[in-house]
């Protein structure tokens, strides 16, 4: 593992670090299931030794939340770039790799995907599907599944052509093993650095998803939710509004710069 | 370029067709029954049965593709289940709001991230650069809807100084809504109405800035990266040694080369803004499509959610392909090639 330098090792700490404390955190100040409870009588409390970020308009103890709401974040975030890779890598080796009427076939549709704006697809789909957080993961990957085939497709006719294929051919290879042993393993880190990246903005469109009321629903804890709820109190209040959407800033410039170093370390032409 | 012209024409009405293929058929796959989308909750079973044969849900499924096609080109998105008006109408009342934000949110982005990114390249592996990819890194992850409150907050629950929502105080409300082109900012500057113009000026100043802020570094990115690609080419560095200011150089020569990569980014960015519209117009209660969308969603509004997605499909595509036609006529390696 330490091929990888420095640049791409910490942020990936840094993710784990998020993730572990979501959990830490809300078990240090009284166990994980307490925090979903509601203490009008300590409503809006602006930050003290008690509660370091405050409390929110249903009492709940902001530090904790605001931690515990990453695990759904991230849940969603690696659904999405999962279930978009797990579509789109099959089909775009496929249409690589079969090229002719097949590959126009699925170019074609995927391309159709790609001529909606971002956020209207899943906007769309969770409309029709209902709102939750499996839904708008399912939502937004199958709104980006089209750029894996992109990218995979790309990849593939470069690797097709390339000579140590052609010998594979040559020695009576068939197409699974060649899609398994040559092209898959050379597509694979132009996949990671578009997944990697690609987490950041999940997370950022679910959380917006969540916060036009499409994704989480309450009691579920996610940064774009707790926004919401920090609708009625921000104006006045200004501590309810700030600890989510900082750690959904944090989250996705950690991602950001994780992609970068990625593409960095792959291609350091740019 | 009148072959390329028609070409491109010819992409644009597949590309329309293949958005309301998917939009048709996601919205007929997804639900288990689509006609529980229009019935609303607790239907009766003549209430299915009346529904099921109003909207041919009972026929096949390319029969209704095909009805569906046939009342669209006739202008026809159905009925809004919750206003019972015309889809169509119910856009077209609200697209000009939406187009009047996205639009200015688009000049001020490219206004600061054009700059911005040729002075980031400039200034490559030095401290600036650090500071400005730390300002486009910003400008990505920061949630608009987040950026959005935290400017209400400021500006007008500290301050005071800006309207907190909507489009026009409300005083100036019916008057305001009488206008020739629907863009507020512009009609009142034409005619000279100060008052209202300065109203409106106000009200849009928090929606276009956050939206403005959402796009700016994926500007200042791309910026960068194509004016790097294009001033390794041999011609910049007679340019250095004639001995030109690098930022001349910069400013003056690479940014006229890399305009032509840079280009193609003001299509995507005009779609992030159009996604990030719903958002924004949320919060700000702006009353254009994305508003209306979120109230589609909220009370199941089927015909209306379909049209919305299509509108802004079609708006996407057809901004694409101006900008497509602009690349073609900026670029003369491209025109003369053709010649």
């Amino acid at each position: 593992m330490n091929k990888y330098p420095k640049t791409v090792f910490v942020p990936l700490i840094l993710l784990l670090a998020i993730l572990i404390l979501s959990f830490l955190v809300p078990f240090l100040r009284g166990g994980i299931a307490s925090q979903y409870d509601l203490h009008f009588e300590r409503a809006l409390q602006p930050p003290s030794l008690a509660y370091p970020f405050g409390t929110d308009s249903l009492g709940r103890d902001l530090f904790s939340i605001t931690f515990m709401a990453a695990k759904s974040s991230f849940m969603v975030g690696f659904g999405v770039v999962f279930l978009a890779a797990l579509i789109g890598v099959p089909i775009g080796m496929i249409a690589g790799l079969k090229g002719g009427f097949i590959d126009t076939v699925l170019i074609r549709i995927t391309d159709g995907f790609l001529a909606f704006p971002p956020l209207i697809l899943p906007f769309t789909i969770t409309a029709l599907l209902g709102p939750s957080l499996t839904n708008i993961t399912i939502a937004i990957a199958v709104a980006w599944f089209p750029w894996y085939v992109r990218i995979v497709r790309a990849r593939t006719l470069e690797i097709r052509s390339s000579g140590y294929v052609e010998s594979a051919k040559v020695m009576g290879a068939g197409w699974t093993h060649i899609l398994k042993k040559h092209i898959f393993p050379n597509a694979f880190p132009a996949v990671l650095i578009q997944a990697s990246a690609d987490i950041g903005y999940a997370i950022l469109m679910a959380a917006g998803l969540s916060f036009l009321g499409l994704g989480a629903q309450p009691p579920q804890l996610e940064w774009g939710l707790l926004i919401t709820q920090s609708r009625i109190s921000f104006l006045y209040s200004w501590w309810t509004i700030l600890p989510p959407g900082i750690g959904l800033f944090i989250t996705v410039v950690i991602c950001n710069y994780l992609g970068d170093s990625l593409r960095e370390y792959y291609d350091p032409r740019i | 370029m009148k072959e390329f012209f028609l070409k491109r024409f010819l992409t644009l009405f597949i590309t329309i067709f293949g958005v309301i293929l998917i939009t048709f058929f996601l919205a007929r796959l997804f639900p288990n029954d689509p006609v529980m989308l229009v019935v609303g909750p607790h239907p009766t079973q003549e209430q299915i049965d009346a529904a099921n044969q109003r909207y041919g849900f009972d026929k096949p499924m390319i029969e209704q593709f095909i009805l569906y096609l046939g009342n669209l080109i006739q202008g026809d998105l159905g009925t809004s289940l919750r206003t019972k008006q015309s889809v169509a109408n119910e856009l077209g009342h609200r697209f000009m709001a939406t187009f009047e934000l996205v639009t200015f949110s688009l000049v001020i982005s490219i206004l600061f991230g054009f700059p911005l990114g040729i002075l980031s390249s400039y200034y490559r592996k030095t401290k600036p650069e650090k500071l400005i990819r730390g300002f486009a890194f910003s400008s990505i992850g920061l949630p608009v809807f987040w950026s959005g409150m935290l400017l209400q907050m400021f500006f007008f629950g500290k301050l005071g100084w800006l309207p907190l929502q909507g489009r026009l105080s409300p005083h100036f409300q019916d008057v305001g809504m009488a206008t020739n082109s629907g863009i507020l900012v512009f009609d009142t500057l034409i005619t000279g109405n100060w008052p209202l113009f300065w109203d409106a000026l106000k009200h849009l100043i928090l929606p276009v800035s956050c939206l403005a802020l959402s796009s700016i570094g994926i500007i200042i990115r791309t910026v960068r990266s194509a004016v790097l690609e294009t001033i390794h080419e041999d011609h910049f560095y007679t340019y250095q040694t004639l001995g030109f200011h690098p930022l001349t150089i910069l400013f003056r020569l690479a940014f006229k080369n890399s305009l032509v990569l840079s280009l193609t980014i003001i299509g995507l960015v005009y779609g992030m803004l159009l996604g990030g519209s719903f958002l924004v117009e949320t919060i700000f209660d702006w009353p254009g499509l994305g508003h209306f969308g979120i109230l589609s969603i909220t009370t199941n509004d089927f015909p209306s959610i379909m049209g919305v997605t299509i509108l802004y499909a079609v708006v996407y595509l057809s901004i694409n392909f101006l900008v497509d036609v602009a690349y073609h006529y900026i670029d003369p390696r491209i025109r003369f090639a053709e010649k």
